[in-house]
């Protein structure tokens, strides 16, 4: 049983790009043809200083989000012209390695040599700083991190704020990193895949323009899901909480409401030298 | 908030050496901590644990055992910086990437924080450095004029532990710097803690039987596009946050009655500040009384975004501005008053300015509700 919790929704014209690579075994595979050499400040010029690296962390989310602003021609690569519009990113990994790095470097003791950058960059919210840099974003910037949500998210939140009139263009950005999990298996595989929209209110154009849609939805209450108990569930949920009185009488009322048959139910716990139990007969010769 | 205001009027500060986490080795020890006793009950993460009972604080002053809301069209926009990041720093060794996803829970942390309330809405998490609790509460708005939500439940929050502060150290963040000194700053300081306020439609407010002395007016973010730490100096983009903001509510420059700032005690961020009201708000800039909350708890990084709507909310109430401890040095070229004592409120809305690292700009404007 499903119930709706809301839709976002908005007619616009989209460009998309999207593209990564997963690191296996000393090798790279490319998902699209976005290249994977380093992005070089000539890509942004006036627009990233030219004496700090690009942040591989991020990568390839720049690439894509380049190629999803160049497609709706809005920018081009190497000339240094800055878009109109937000940017609202869906944050899914981008952050973790930085995120350990910089625990791991601070830890144990504090260094005055440890570099800001991996704490930078441990921030959810840097990779749409890094694109509001880059491409001049500037009406509005906002990243979501909600796990496996974050990318649908993000696209509604963009979708809310163009459908009220706030943005006109939005640049809808996720980057997923993840590890593989498969244990024993060495140095783990790491996948980056990143996917950019770029959103722009409805202009007219025929043919050009999609509505684009996001629904929430809720599952069934979970305390409605909580009505099967059995004996051995029941004793596992309550396990941390100790020894509960009530607990004796709760399997009582599930005997005598299951129809179970004879049963014995023991105190959770002696007390005072005593330990107590609950004895349920009869139905096996009454119920057969 | 009767004690932030109490100490706010009274100059008492909650800044001290920090004492819930071992910083002895970092450079700047300094902090303002939530009390002792709530932060060393260990039975969930401290996030958890500010942020929930704030939330549930918030829902006790909407009056909702008395006139509840609907459950199953109230949601949450929760912010935060950096969540549960203090689960980072357990243990010696490097943690994996999906051991620190784990430990960072952010797909199940607005369950961890509402789970006593069952609240059914909506529920979304935003991360944008400290203007993130009022990214939250763009959102929430939204949810509400989409006719998505009855009510939501706004907050923000982080906690103060070695990750943070270690951050902030790393980035010389906590140094005085140039002119600093002069005008009696000492740089940032941190504070920690969470804020929840509750916001529904006016006539739903009614419906329920619940009248509010505040109304949350327009909202505004913008972001500077300038540089991943530092805010532009130009405040252009703020300024720019401003104007959309005036414009959404309908007002003037001489309708704000009082500015809350936060981000302050270096003058980088105070002059941008400056400048960014000087040019939004043109001469009416230093008219306005100007103060903030932080010098008694710090900057309490994601919660700022939404405490100074609580903030503004309280002095509305009050029909009073308190006075400011951080704006009256900013120099001979000081266009933003600063109040040295309490004043009246003379016009009912007050325009709340949060600084974002990363350079994100938000503007909020809270009037009188009715």
């Amino acid at each position: 049983m499903t119930r709706s919790i809301g839709v976002s929704r908005h007619l616009c014209r989209v460009s998309a790009a999207w593209g990564g690579w997963i690191d296996e075994n000393g090798d790279r595979r490319l998902l699209t043809d976005i290249g994977h050499d380093r992005i070089t400040p000539d890509v942004f010029p006036g627009r990233w200083n030219p004496t700090r690296s690009f942040p591989e962390e991020l990568e390839p989310l720049p690439r894509v989000a380049g190629q999803a602003l160049e497609r709706a021609g809005c920018w081009r690569e190497g000339t240094g012209s800055v878009c109109s519009g937000g940017v609202i990113v869906g944050a899914d990994g981008g952050f973790l390695g930085p995120s350990a790095r910089f625990a791991h470097q601070i830890a144990a003791r504090y260094s005055a040599n440890i570099s800001p950058s991996d704490f930078i960059h441990s921030l959810p919210s840097t990779a749409a700083s890094l694109l509001a840099k880059l491409y001049g974003l500037s009406d509005y910037q906002a990243t979501l991190v909600q796990g496996p949500f974050s990318g649908v998210l993000a696209l509604g939140h963009a979708l809310d704020l163009m459908a009220v009139g706030r943005l006109a263009r939005a640049l809808v950005a996720t980057l997923s990193v993840s590890a593989s999990a498969v244990p024993g298996e060495g140095q783990p595989s790491m996948a980056r895949i990143a996917v950019a929209l770029c959103l722009e209110s409805a202009s007219g154009e025929l043919g050009q323009e999609v509505e684009l849609e996001v629904r929430r939805t809720g599952l069934a209450r979970r305390e409605a899901a909580w009505g099967n108990w059995d004996d051995e569930s029941l004793s596992r949920a309550l396990h941390p909480f100790g020894a509960l009185a009530a607990l004796p009488l709760v399997r009582l009322a599930m005997a005598l409401d299951g129809r179970r048959g004879p049963c014995e139910i023991e105190s959770p716990a002696d007390c005072h030298g005593e330990r107590v139990y609950v004895s349920v007969r009869g139905w096996d010769s009454q119920n057969g | 908030m009767d004690s932030l205001f109490s100490d706010s009027s009274n100059g008492r500060s909650r800044v001290a050496r920090i004492k819930n986490v071992d910083v002895s080795d970092f450079p700047w020890q300094r902090g303002a901590e939530i009390g002792n006793a709530l932060a060393t009950e260990l039975s969930e993460p401290r996030f958890v644990r500010y942020s929930r009972l704030a939330l549930e604080d918030a829902l006790a002053d909407a009056d909702v055992s008395r006139c509840p809301l609907p459950r199953a069209r109230t949601g949450v926009a929760l912010g935060t910086t950096l969540g549960l990041v203090d689960e980072l720093t357990r243990g010696a060794g490097p943690l994996s990437l999906n051991e620190t996803r784990r430990r960072l829970a952010f797909d199940t942390l607005i369950d961890d924080v509402s789970r006593g309330a069952v609240l059914e809405g909506p529920k979304t998490v935003f991360s944008l450095a400290c203007a993130s609790g009022l990214c939250a509460a763009e959102q929430a708005a939204l949810e509400l004029e989409l006719g998505r939500a009855d009510a939501m439940v706004v907050g923000g929050a982080d906690t103060l532990g070695r990750f943070m502060q270690g951050g902030f150290c790393s980035l010389h963040a906590f140094a005085p710097s140039a002119g600093d000194s002069e005008h009696g700053r000492e740089g940032l300081v941190l504070g920690e803690g969470a804020a929840f306020v509750v916001l529904e439609p006016r006539e739903a407010a009614r419906a329920r039987d619940r009248a509010y002395g505040a109304a949350l007016k327009a909202q505004r973010l913008t972001s500077d596009g300038y540089h991943l730490a530092s805010p532009d100096p130009s405040g252009s983009g703020m300024a720019q946050a401003i104007t959309l903001a005036l414009d959404d509510a309908e007002l003037e420059p001489s309708d704000i009655g009082a500015i809350v700032m936060t981000a302050l005690g270096s003058m980088l961020h105070e002059r941008m500040l400056k400048d960014a009201l000087s040019s939004s708000l043109g001469s009416r800039a230093s008219e306005i009384p100007v103060t903030s909350h932080e010098a008694a708890i710090g900057h309490v990084l994601a919660a700022s975004g939404v405490l100074v709507l609580a903030y503004a909310a309280r002095l509305l109430s009050e029909g009073n501005v308190r006075p400011a401890f951080s704006l009256d040095s900013l120099g001979t070229a000081a266009l933003v008053s600063a109040s040295p004592c309490s004043m009246p409120l003379r016009e009912r809305n007050i325009l709340t300015l949060s600084v974002g690292f990363g350079g994100f700009n938000g503007v909020a404007i809270v009037g009188s509700a009715e």
